[in-house]
């Protein structure tokens, strides 16, 4: 098996496990599950990462995604099993609201998707080492790499006082 | 190689399945984890049209890496008032979201 076909078996494979996932991270009614398939997908989002050839942005996915949110998220979903939520059945009240916001917004983006495959490339060009994404940070995007420390640090700040028990 | 417009075709599937997602679920929780799949099926798109684009500046990875930032941050806040809404009104469900009703 070629480098070609490998790697349009890993894209396959991938991309079935993500929509996939998706779709089951809606529709389970038992969140714990949600949260397993939401862990699922976000992994094979890193394994599509890594074959753009963004190894350190697949590794943060790993590291960031499939692990801390999704234990975070389980956390937050054993603290509130308690909570009563009602399941409506697809197609009901809202729902279509929702499916015309969906066709709203996937005719422009499908328009765009036509009219980008023309006009791209066919053949990926350069692919970029962490040390050129480093190099960029720091650089030409120091101004937001540093303001979003800010936010990570507000965030952080923000959870912790919403989250703490009010004594 | 796996042409760029596949990555940006599954990207727009993906962002849209959640999007659905997002408006229809009725628990908090549920519409966070949406939001997440939202977010890096959206960096999926900068990956693939940075790397398409060949751009030396690396501007799509420097793309995603804040979006990333930003939904980790998002995720943070987002689970913290959840947590908080649920203390107070022992509830996820968006139904009972309904406070600044008249």
């Amino acid at each position: 098996m070629g480098a070609e076909a490998t790697s349009w078996f890993l894209f396959t494979l991938m991309a079935v496990v993500i929509v996939g996932c998706s779709i089951a991270v809606m529709l389970s009614r038992n969140f714990v599950h949600s949260a397993v398939f939401l862990a699922g997908a976000l992994l094979s989002f890193a394994g599509l990462y890594a074959l753009l050839d963004a190894t350190f942005l697949a590794l943060l996915q790993l590291f960031i995604y499939a692990g801390a949110v999704t234990v975070v998220v389980v956390f937050v979903v054993m603290l509130t099993s308690t909570s009563v939520v009602t399941f409506d059945n697809l197609l009901q009240r809202q729902t279509w609201l929702a499916l015309v916001v969906g066709v709203a917004f996937a005719v422009p983006l499908i328009d765009s998707l036509g009219t980008l495959s023309r006009g791209l490339p066919v053949a990926a060009a350069s692919p970029g080492s962490t040390e050129e994404l480093a190099r960029a940070l720091l650089t030409t995007h120091v101004a937001p790499f540093e303001i979003s420390s800010a936010i990570l640090l507000a965030a952080l700040v923000g959870a912790i006082y919403l989250a703490r028990e009010a004594s | 190689m796996v042409p760029p417009i596949a990555f940006l075709v599954l990207g727009a599937v993906v962002f849209l399945l959640a999007m659905v997602g997002f408006l229809t679920r009725r628990s908090l929780v549920q519409a966070l984890m949406c939001l997440e799949l939202m977010t890096s099926a959206v960096g999926l798109t900068f990956l693939a049209l940075g790397r398409a684009l060949g751009d030396k500046t690396m501007t799509g990875m420097v793309f995603a890496t804040f979006c990333m930032v930003v939904s980790a941050a998002e995720i943070g806040m987002g689970l913290a008032l959840v947590l908080l809404y649920f203390r107070k009104h022992g509830s996820t469900s968006t139904d009972d979201l309904d406070l600044m009703k008249g």
